[in-house]
């Protein structure tokens, strides 16, 4: 038996200029992936200023909308609206069958594995990873999937979940060095150290469902940001180095890249303007939950 | 006027003598007339085709050296002259070479079968950096990638070979057809006795080939050509083009993206635009997806091309396909898509990214010419032979710490064709850059843009480095 | 590239003018023509000059140094080698527009003045230089009526070349009736040479008389359509090319745009024959023919987009 859990999900991002802005443009990386363990039952995007959101596909597979608002204005606010159904019927095996390294050790170099066995702009290995893997005596032992939970862990037990040390566009570099950072610092020096083994990993952006004291509303914060691997006969599988554990129900999963570059939520190009302040709300709902047989 | 003390010397191809110093049989009549020219009409003759150059404004101007003025690429007036069969050979191998290697790009961003079936190594795919991952998935229309393409050839005794593709924003073809109207004008006999093929129809080729690429179901195409603007050293190209074409010359800020369309401002409000000529490079096209500081760009665009509203020619992404360690593989790219031989050769090319490659290079620093992968226009390349030797051992710490960033070629004995230097005729290297277009058929004007190394002994003819052009005359028999 | 060569047309009879004065005509009249362009201009000497006010400030500063100013000084955005810079500038960005014969035209002039100094015509003939070049800048704009494409394009390039000579000879008029007013009567010489500037020395003494008399004169070059470069006449063709151009992308700002060129038609037809502030009149018009070129840019180049072709957006 497993669970089959049922999120609402509303996702606000305000957006003010400091400056009446002519013109902007802008990507959407909102809508959550219909994949795996997860299908989204509806999503809904609107925008004040009011314009149509035009939807592509990213070469990851995500979903994206591009906004473009050709008048002035002076904010803009996108709402986004889905209902996503999650279960979570894979278990992690606390060991992966004999071979598996050198199963993935022949992804390393492949075409189709390229972009997450390799440094993207925000993983660039740096003196201070290198620092950061021999004091911690992080190496890649007998089996993967032991090995990640590892680096997980020593990752949680040693960086301060610090919201405002670092920003969106922070590289490894700097969570390294002060030891403080939030959950897409953890993911990106995850990253970092599990391409070098040669496993297959991505980014990650999505939302989490935590449990307030009340034991039902989800905290303001909701959205999030983890790894995922690929493993011989797992497929791809998610760790949340936050949180020193694996993807679950609670992990919804908006988008997958080579890091937060390639999935954050909105990046925007203002034409004649300044840069404005962003105010993001999250709230997340669990509908109902149910147990189901597969 | 004479060919007085013209060397011809037997390890260079001359363009336009044998051995024995009579003028090869499709040069007779070019030669000839140059014979019966006295010196002060040759001298005349250059002089007009210089001030052609100056009085149409087809000049550029240097920045950062703007002291200097504005200048021209100089334009020699002697045509070098090709016999129609050598043409029709290049012609022929030109378009097997484009085919190939659209199909390679199409492939490259889709299946990748090329490398399932292990004819190129991924790393050689994915470690060049113009491979942009943005296109992955998409095709173009007809499979033209590469829509308009500059192949840069050279003659060596043992024939033409090709030295490099130029399949992002090749440019120079406004200077051919320039270059063609001056010298046509000033050697008018010469010129009809020889029945050379026409090339001003090139901009009715390239309309007819961007018009073949509109997107599905607009028949009558709004076509715009994107200048990065009049600072550009092209800007004059670009210009001409707009004009030859009939199409709106515009700017990143004269277009606008909406709802997954493209638009640009003209007096009467906005305009749909089918198909984008576009002379800016992938890295600025479009703030949204690549480079975020560029002011040349339309927000958006890359988007409007994913969803089939535009097209944009040429497509991004074709650098991973004129990418100098790429290059080495044409000939096997040509015979894995084509099943055909490779009718042009390439120039032997060691690859530093492999050992053997690298070994090489480093023993024969002093006879090849070691060019950077990501390298153009002649800059960061050592020309072994006439390197000291304190620059090759500059050059080998570059090339140990980044091998992968570097090939090496032999230097090549480029063929020379008589020059006016100095009012005497003097042999100088020369390549020659044929252009090559791409819709649902391939389409080539017979001729292209002779480049000339014109300081003595020199065989860097980029115009960036002090290099010069010719006409060619492509015979019709 | 209409303006800039119309201005460059213009400053070269005012240069034309003081190089003839120069051989023969006495210092107070030569002084009045150097003030008459730099008040004109809106400018003052690079040198500067001592007391703002006095007709002799000029008696500081060289013939010499002014005429090089004048014509050939990249740093002065009025020089004539500055104007026809811009205007080559101008022609080059837009050169798929431009006829062959106006690029010629436009660019063999250039050449001829960016490759000479001062000192290569100053003591030979300064006036038979100022007359070849306004020739070529009179084969240029005579290339442009006999070449051009009779596309929008045509109606800009007319637009911009009226509204220039409307702005030019409103303030060469103003000019001439503010140093009426500094210096009291005017000599004949500086009325005669004003005509001259308007290609109107004829028509003036055909129909009045060889005798000088500034109110006529003045009624002549603002009010006579069949003066070609009369005030009036320039404002009448640039309403008739704004009509020719039709609607820009929103029909109001268009409106607006034509009826701004009809106010400033009425004004010199029925306001300045009864008035007597003259000089607020021209006043008016220097605000108007501003006012008008700055709309004409709103209107068909720096718009707000209104409406997407085919979509219902806004």
């Amino acid at each position: 038996m497993t669970e089959m859990v049922r999120y609402a999900i509303e996702h606000i991002s305000r957006f003010l200029y400091s400056k009446t802005v002519a013109r902007s443009a802008m990507w959407l990386c909102l809508q959550p992936r219909s994949d795996f363990d997860q299908h989204v039952r509806r999503f809904e995007a609107i925008t004040e200023p009011s314009v149509a959101l035009s939807p592509e596909t990213d070469s990851f597979g995500n979903n994206k909308h591009v906004i473009t608002i050709n008048f002035e204005h002076d904010s803009l606010v996108i709402t986004t609206r889905s209902e996503v159904e999650n279960i979570n019927a894979t278990r992690l095996p606390t060991a992966l069958g004999a071979g598996a390294w050198e199963e993935i050790e022949s992804w390393t170099n492949s075409f189709e594995h390229w972009d997450f066995t390799h440094e993207s702009a925000l993983t660039r290995n740096c003196p201070s990873l290198e620092n950061f893997v021999t004091r911690y005596r992080i190496g890649s032992g007998s089996d993967p999937v032991e090995s990640l939970l590892r680096l997980s862990d020593t990752l949680h037990r040693n960086f301060v979940y610090t919201p405002g040390a670092t920003t969106a566009d922070s590289t490894i570099q700097d969570i390294l060095e002060t030891k403080r950072g939030v959950c897409q610092d953890y993911a990106h020096v995850m990253i970092a150290i599990a391409r070098s083994w040669g496993i297959p990993t991505r980014y990650v952006s999505g939302y989490m469902h935590v449990t307030g004291i009340d034991g039902e509303q989800s905290t303001e914060s909701a959205t999030h940001a983890w790894v995922e691997c690929l493993l011989p006969d797992l497929g791809w599988f998610g760790f949340d180095p936050t949180n020193a554990g694996i993807a679950d129900e609670r992990h919804v999963r908006i988008a997958v890249g080579r890091d937060y570059l390639d999935v954050s939520p909105t990046r925007g190009v203002l034409i004649d303007g300044k840069p404005s302040t962003l105010e993001a709300t999250v709230k997340m709902e669990k509908m109902f939950s149910q147990a189901i047989a597969i | 006027m004479e060919f007085k003390n013209y060397e011809i010397e037997p390890s260079f191809y001359d363009e336009m003598f044998n051995l024995d110093g009579s003028p090869r049989p499709h040069c007779v009549e070019v030669h000839s007339t140059l014979m019966e020219l006295t010196q002060l009409e040759i001298n005349t003759m250059q002089e007009r085709v210089t001030r052609s150059f100056y009085n149409e404004g087809i000049t550029f101007i240097v920045y950062g050296d703007e002291a200097a003025g504005e200048r021209i690429i100089p334009i020699d007036a002697v045509p070098r002259v090709l016999a129609n069969a050598e043409w029709r050979h290049i012609e022929t191998g030109l378009d097997q070479r484009l085919r190939a290697l659209n199909l390679f790009l199409e492939d490259v961003y889709n299946e990748a079968r090329i490398i399932a079936d292990g004819v190129i190594p991924t790393d050689v795919i994915r470690g060049c950096p113009q491979y942009r991952i943005e296109m992955r998935g998409l095709s173009a229309p007809y499979g033209a990638w590469v829509a308009i393409c500059g192949t840069d050839l050279v003659r060596t005794n043992d024939g033409f070979r090709v030295l490099e593709d130029n399949l992002r924003v090749p440019s120079g073809v406004s200077y051919m057809i320039a270059t063609r109207k001056a010298v046509k004008a000033n050697l008018r006999n010469a010129y009809r006795r020889s029945q050379v093929l026409d090339v001003e129809h090139y901009g009715q080729l390239l309309l007819r080939t961007l018009r073949d690429l509109a997107p599905p179901g607009i028949s009558d195409p709004t076509i715009a050509l994107l200048t990065p603007g009049v600072y550009n050293s092209a800007f004059y190209e670009h210009m001409f083009l707009a004009r030859e074409l009939g199409a709106e010359l515009v700017e990143g800020r004269d277009l606008i993206v909406n709802d997954g369309y493209v638009y640009m401002r003209t007096t009467r409000g906005l305009r749909r635009v089918d198909v984008i000529y576009r002379r800016v490079d992938d890295d600025y096209i479009d703030p949204l997806v690549f480079r975020p500081d560029s002011y040349l760009g339309v927000p958006g665009l890359l988007h409007a091309y994913r969803l089939g509203n535009v097209t944009l020619a040429n497509a991004p992404g074709t650098g991973v396909a004129d990418d100098k360690s790429v290059y080495a593989y044409v000939p096997d790219i040509i015979r894995y898509y084509l099943s055909e031989e490779p009718i042009l050769d390439n120039v032997k090319t060691n690859l530093c990214r492999q050992p053997e490659g690298l070994e090489y290079t480093l023993d024969n620093l002093e006879n090849l010419v070691v060019k950077q992968v990501g390298g153009s226009g002649g800059y960061g390349m050592l020309i072994g032979p006439h390197s000291t030797a304190d620059e090759r051992e500059n050059f080998a710490k570059d090339i140990r710490a980044n091998p992968a960033n570097y090939i090496s070629q032999p230097v090549l004995d480029l063929s020379r064709a008589p020059c006016l230097i100095d009012d005497q005729f003097e042999p100088r290297h020369v390549d020659l850059r044929p252009f090559i277009l791409r819709g649902d058929e391939t389409r080539i004007v017979p001729g292209g843009l002779c480049r000339i190394a014109l300081r003595k002994g020199s065989l860097v003819v980029n115009s960036s480095q002090g290099g010069g052009a010719k006409d060619i005359w492509v015979l019709a028999t | 590239m209409a303006r800039y060569m119309e201005r460059a047309g213009y400053m070269c009879r005012l240069l034309h003018l003081q190089s003839e004065a120069l051989v023969d005509r006495p210092v107070s009249e030569i002084q009045f023509g150097w003030r008459r362009i730099y008040t004109a201009i809106d400018r003052n000497p690079l040198g500067g000059v001592h007391a703002i006010g006095q007709i002799d400030d000029y008696n500081l500063v060289d013939a010499y140094f002014l005429t090089d100013e004048l014509t050939f000084v990249r740093e002065n955005p009025e020089s004539i080698l500055s104007c026809l810079e811009r205007g080559r500038e101008n022609a080059r960005q837009i050169r798929h527009c431009v006829s062959d014969q106006m690029w010629t035209a436009l660019n063999t002039e250039f050449l001829r003045i960016r490759d000479i100094k001062l000192t290569d015509i100053w003591l030979s003939s300064p006036g038979s230089f100022y007359a070849e070049l306004l020739a070529g800048i009179d084969r240029f704009s005579g290339v442009a009526t006999s070449t051009m494409y009779r596309d929008e394009g045509w109606h800009f390039f007319r637009v911009g070349q009226f509204i220039e000579r409307v702005q030019f000879s409103t303030s060469l008029l103003l000019t001439q009736l503010m140093l009426e007013m500094q210096h009291g009567e005017l000599a004949d010489a500086s009325w005669r040479s004003l005509l001259r500037i308007f290609h109107a020395s004829g028509a003036y003494d055909r129909t009045y008389s060889i005798e000088i008399q500034p109110k006529l004169i003045l009624d002549l070059l603002v009010t006579d359509r069949r003066i070609p470069e009369s005030l009036l006449r320039s404002v009448d063709r640039t309403t008739q090319e704004l009509s020719s151009l039709g609607d820009g992308p929103d029909p109001s700002t268009s409106g607006a745009l034509r009826r701004l060129a009809g106010r400033l038609g009425a004004l010199l037809r029925y306001d300045w024959p009864d008035r007597e502030d003259r000089e607020e009149v021209l006043r008016q018009v220097v605000k108007h023919s501003r006012q008008l070129h700055t709309l004409l840019s709103e209107t068909y180049f720096q718009y707000a987009i209104q409406g997407i072709p085919g979509s219902d957006m806004r």
